[in-house]
């Protein structure tokens, strides 16, 4: 009898011991994807030169998409595809961001650390803008997307972000007003509340045209007199979308 | 025709029917499928299928003529599995046109569906082409009853689309050629049991084959699709038509909020909304009007209000009015008089049947006009002086933003479309166009030009004083007036721009200084445009984009690309610039080259092998004549087909009228040409002319000729003069001019193949895989000539084809 329970402990030792390094592996692999990731947003910035006037992104901001875990904010049938440089779906029509649209729209915010912030959308751009500034607001329509979404902020350790669930054309009006706010799902036209939950000073970033579409970014500024301004950046990369209805 | 085959000609008639009818079919599947500007690939499909059938008719005829009656049968039983096969395939294959630009297989895909859809009419070909082999002397009468069959089958799809869902008018279309394989094999004295049982398991099959694999997938990429996967998205309603597939979405969870351009300092919100669709792409909202007008107040705050702040309690006309968005915005507005035209009942009976309460019975309010007719044959026929005509998102007649349309013809945005508008307006009206803002601004910029030619048509020097532009981040409105602006006018548009953050981007007395102000663009490209335009000159800017006005003869308003910018723009695909690569005109080419592979595999170079094989020594210049002829007449005829049918979808005002009409017309009177061209013959044999005796051809060629001559020249002032005339009497008279030309050109071919018949009658195969080979190109061709030089150089090149094919005719 002794001669099984060795061999079964045994047997055991070596799995745990297997799937503790196929998680090490799991998140070396990730690692490098995640870097490759970043390499290739800095190729694509500096082939958009141009259009989005700049050579490269803050520092800061490239810091983060080098930290920030992207295979975590999609399903588990797309981690495979989590570090590529291309928009994913999550489900319920949605979809995350190119990484590269990600880096430009949260460089385009020009946020001091101090900065409060909106995001309307669920997920990583949260994430993302959580390292860079004091407080994130979070406000996300689809109901079963906001639970999800509370759930892996607070499982990852995001603690200044607040998710909301709620009709982000209208804003937050009881956080309002916000330094910048970003808008990750795209939209027809640009929400005229929030233009007004807007402080004097601050900017916000919106991909606006249709998902399968050319999409553009659109940097919306308020100067300190309340007087707005759009700029369009670029046409975003088309990549297409064929994901299946959750 | 012996006794024994007095089913043959019923029969050819009839797999000829299921045939076209299966051909128009397909044109609904792909609309619904991919885009609706397959036609071309379709018809060349088809007859890829009839020229390959040619080649199989070469290789094996001794056979399959020694065994007619089986042979026939067996095709016509294969045209059936292939029919069902190919319908529930197509779809299927994961060819998306979008992806050409970026995804290498798709043209593999794309030559897969290509050959998939071909099989059937390679069966029917093989029918026909039999038959013709089997009865030489023939010809004629056989290539009557296939023409007078296919205009049947085509009228017959356009019946069964009203009253069947598609996948049962593909099943009738299968018990049609079942019923033609009945006929043909009943011809035979041998035991027909086997047959009769092989018939009675094919129609169980065509009755048993699930229906959801003959429902066309709509493309992923549309935005019906889209717009499902958001949740709580349903669908209301549902209304299938020959004319569409036309959708009503409500959503739950996430509200519609279509508003173009709305302002950021708008204070009101859009009402709830329902979405509509057709063919799975957006086709404006039904905007919830129950609550009345005050609901609509967001609309003052969308650039579309610009002509209501330069005119007063205007009577107005709606061209496109969808779910009447517009209508209710003339309501607010205290318009006292509104004619809305919208081109598709289906739309409209929508919104004033199912949901009429929802949208506060928009439709039956007093003042309120609905007219179903297309927008320009309305405006043909119109006759009353608008204060101001509008064309907007709201609705159905905007051109379309997103990509996939650059193929397709809009009569509307042409030079002499807008003219007509402007015509109608009265001395101080309004146009007014909204488009989507695209980057760099290529539409705005020939709608702009477009206007500024149809203003100096109408004998306005200086369009600049009659023109105001103002734009948001995406959406341009160009109003324009037959009279100058007048002072108060400006500063109207000034003060709206100014209170609502919008651009000026032109006025009569415009400084640079007030432009591009709002929504800054990397350069002022309209303001910049609008200069040089009313200098007469184009805007250099945009050199590398087609943006010269459209007309008539060149009817496409939203086919921007240049050869010029091809290398620039492939280069840099992968960073925004493939929505400018215009991927329907690549696809244009993509197809072109398949069917050449595709046909040059299937047809030339196997009749060329055998051929040479079996004929080396006749050789010489009598192949090379025989194959001109033959091709010039493949490529010939469809040219001026195809160069008619747009004359006619303009005359006749919907396009699927003038399919429905056109092309059964041009079958049936080129069918009946085809059973007069014995008789052409016996009188040319007669002929006192001596260059013209024995020369049928030649009178049949010089008739189409001349005809064609008179027709392009006539056409337009006869659609002038009967423009207004109730549908059925426009019918009547296109049904006699396509007559007048379809008998002539339904004469060369019979008239050709008899005389190779007597000479060379193991040569009439291969004649029928030449014509066949070269039509299949000529469509392709036909479309991508006529989108760079325009109709009527491809009719004039049609003409010259005929005449060639006369050259010819004495040494077949």
């Amino acid at each position: 009898m002794k001669l099984p329970a060795i061999l079964l402990v045994m047997i055991g030792l070596t799995l745990t011991c297997r799937s503790g390094w196929a998680g090490s592996d799991e998140d070396e692999k990730m690692r490098k994807a995640r870097n490759q990731m970043v390499k290739e947003i800095e190729m694509d910035v500096m082939a958009t030169s141009i259009r989005i006037g700049r050579r490269q992104l803050n520092d800061k901001v490239m810091q983060v998409m080098a930290e920030i875990p992207r295979h975590e904010f999609v399903p588990a049938d797309e981690r495979y595809a989590a570090y590529l440089n291309r928009p994913l779906p999550i489900g319920y029509g949605q979809t995350i961001s190119q990484p590269y649209i990600v880096a430009l729209m949260t460089d385009l915010l020009a946020i001091s650390e101090d900065a409060r912030v909106l995001e309307v959308g669920s997920g990583y751009q949260a994430a993302i803008l959580s390292r860079l500034v004091r407080e994130v607001h979070s406000i996300e329509i689809i109901s079963e997307l906001a639970k999800e979404c509370r759930e892996r902020i607070n499982r990852l350790g995001y603690s200044n972000v607040t998710i909301h669930e709620g009709d982000g054309y209208y804003g937050l009006e009881s956080e309002a007003p916000f330094d910048a706010i970003v808008v990750t799902a795209a939209t027809a036209y640009i929400p005229p509340p929030l233009v007004q939950q807007l402080k004097p000073g601050g900017r916000m970033v919106i991909p606006v045209g249709g998902q399968f579409a050319v999409q553009y970014l659109m940097l919306v500024e308020k100067d300190d007199r309340g007087e707005i301004t759009t700029r369009q950046v670029l046409p975003v990369r088309f990549v297409p979308l064929t994901g299946k209805r959750r | 025709m012996p006794a024994g085959d007095r089913f043959l000609l019923p029969a050819v008639a009839l797999i000829s029917g299921a045939a076209l009818g299966y051909e128009l079919l397909l044109l609904r599947f792909f609309s619904l499928m991919y885009w609706s500007h397959f036609a071309h690939l379709i018809i060349s499909m088809a007859l890829l299928g009839f020229g390959a059938s040619g080649t199989i008719l070469a290789l094996f005829q001794d056979r399959l003529i020694r065994n007619f009656h089986r042979s026939f049968f067996l095709s016509a039983q294969l045209f059936v599995l292939t029919l069902l096969a190919a319908t529930s395939l197509a779809g299927r294959l994961g060819f998306n046109p979008p992806e050409v630009i970026w995804d290498g297989g798709q043209l593999a895909r794309l030559a897969a569906v290509f050959s998939l859809v071909t099989l059937p009419f390679c069966c029917v070909g093989l029918c026909i082409g039999l038959t013709m082999r089997w009865r030489t002397r023939q010809v004629a009468r056989i290539y009557r009853a296939d023409l007078i069959g296919a205009a049947c089958g085509a009228l017959l799809i356009m019946a069964l689309l009203f009253v069947l869902p598609p996948p049962n008018a593909v099943r009738v279309l299968a018990l049609a050629g079942l019923a033609a394989a009945f006929l043909a094999g009943s011809g035979d004295d041998g035991n027909l049991w086997p047959r009769r049982s092989a018939l009675a398991g094919a129609a169980l099959l065509v009755v048993l084959w699930p229906a959801q694999w003959l429902t066309p997938v709509i493309s992923p990429f549309k935005g019906l699709t889209q717009a499902l996967h958001i949740p709580g998205v349903r669908v209301a309603e549902r209304t299938l038509s020959p004319t569409g597939d036309f959708t009503a979405l409500t959503s739950e969870t996430v509200p519609f909020r279509f508003a173009p351009g709305l302002s950021m300092l708008a204070p009101a919100t859009p009402p709830e909304q329902v979405a509509l669709f057709h063919d799975g792409h957006p086709a404006g909202m039904i905007n919830q009007g129950s609550g009345g007008s005050e609901a609509m107040e967001f609309m003052r705050w969308t650039p579309m209000a610009l002509p209501y702040v330069l005119l007063e309690r205007p009577r107005v006309l709606i061209l496109g009015a969808g779910g009447g968005g517009d209508v209710w915005h003339a309501l607010l507005e205290h318009a006292p008089q509104v004619d809305a035209v919208e081109p598709h009942r289906e739309l409209s009976d929508m919104v004033s049947g199912p949901f009429n309460t929802f949208s506060g019975g928009i439709y039956g309010r007093a003042g309120v006009r609905l007219h179903h007719n297309d927008v320009r044959g309305f405006l043909a026929a119109a006759q009353a002086g608008y204060d101001l005509i509008q064309i907007s998102p709201f609705g159905t007649a905007t051109p379309p933003a997103a990509g996939g349309h650059a193929l397709d013809t809009q009569y509307l945005y042409t030079v002499e479309g807008i003219r007509l508008a402007l015509s109608r307006l009265s001395a101080r009206g309004i146009l007014a166009v909204t488009l989507t803002l695209d980057l760099p601004p290529r539409s705005a910029v020939k709608m702009l030009d477009t206007f500024a030619e149809a203003l100096r048509s109408e004998g306005i020097s200086a369009p600049a004083r009659h023109v105001a532009v103002i734009r948001t981040w995406n959406t341009v409105v160009i109003a324009v007036s037959p009279s100058p602006l007048s002072p108060a006018q400006h500063n109207a548009v000034r003060a709206f721009c100014r209170s609502r953050a919008f651009d000026l981007v032109w006025l009569p007395n415009i400084t640079a200084a007030e432009v591009n102000r709002y929504n800054v663009l990397e350069r002022p490209y309209i303001y910049e445009a609008a200069r040089e335009i009313w200098q007469g000159d184009r805007y250099r800017q945009l050199h590398a984009f087609n943006i010269s006005p459209a007309t008539d003869d060149r009817p496409w308003f939203s086919h921007f690309f240049h050869w010029r910018s091809f290398a620039g723009l492939w280069a840099q695909r992968d960073s925004g610039s493939a929505s400018m690569l215009e991927w329907e005109y690549l696809l244009l080419w993509m197809s072109l080259a398949v069917a050449l592979t595709v046909s040059l595999l299937l047809i030339a170079l196997p009749l060329r092998s055998l051929y040479r094989t079996r004929h080396s020594q006749a050789g010489g210049t009598g192949h090379a004549v025989r194959a001109a002829y033959f091709a010039a007449l493949g490529l010939a005829f469809f040219f001026l087909e195809i160069a008619f049918i747009q004359k006619f979808i303009l005359f006749l005002n919907q396009p699927m009228i003038a399919m429905a009409v056109v092309v059964p017309s041009f079958l049936f009177f080129a069918g009946c040409g085809s059973g007069y061209a014995d008789r052409l013959a016996e009188r040319a044999a007669g002929c006192r002319a001596a260059w013209l005796r024995d020369r049928p051809v030649a009178l049949a060629a010089g008739a189409i000729v001349v005809v064609s001559a008179v027709y392009f020249w006539l056409l337009p002032l006869v659609f002038r003069l009967v423009a207004a005339w109730p549908d059925a009497l426009r019918i009547t008279v296109a049904i006699m001019l396509i007559g007048g030309l379809a008998f002539w050109m339904g004469m060369p071919f019979p008239l050709g193949l008899k005389r190779l018949g007597s000479n060379r009658p193991d040569f009439v195969p291969f004649a029928w895989g030449v014509n066949g080979f070269f039509s299949v190109i000529s469509t392709i061709a036909a479309t991508i000539l006529a989108l760079h030089i325009g109709f009527r150089f491809v009719v004039v090149l049609a003409l010259g084809l005929y005449l060639l094919a006369a050259a010819c005719e004495r040494r077949l």
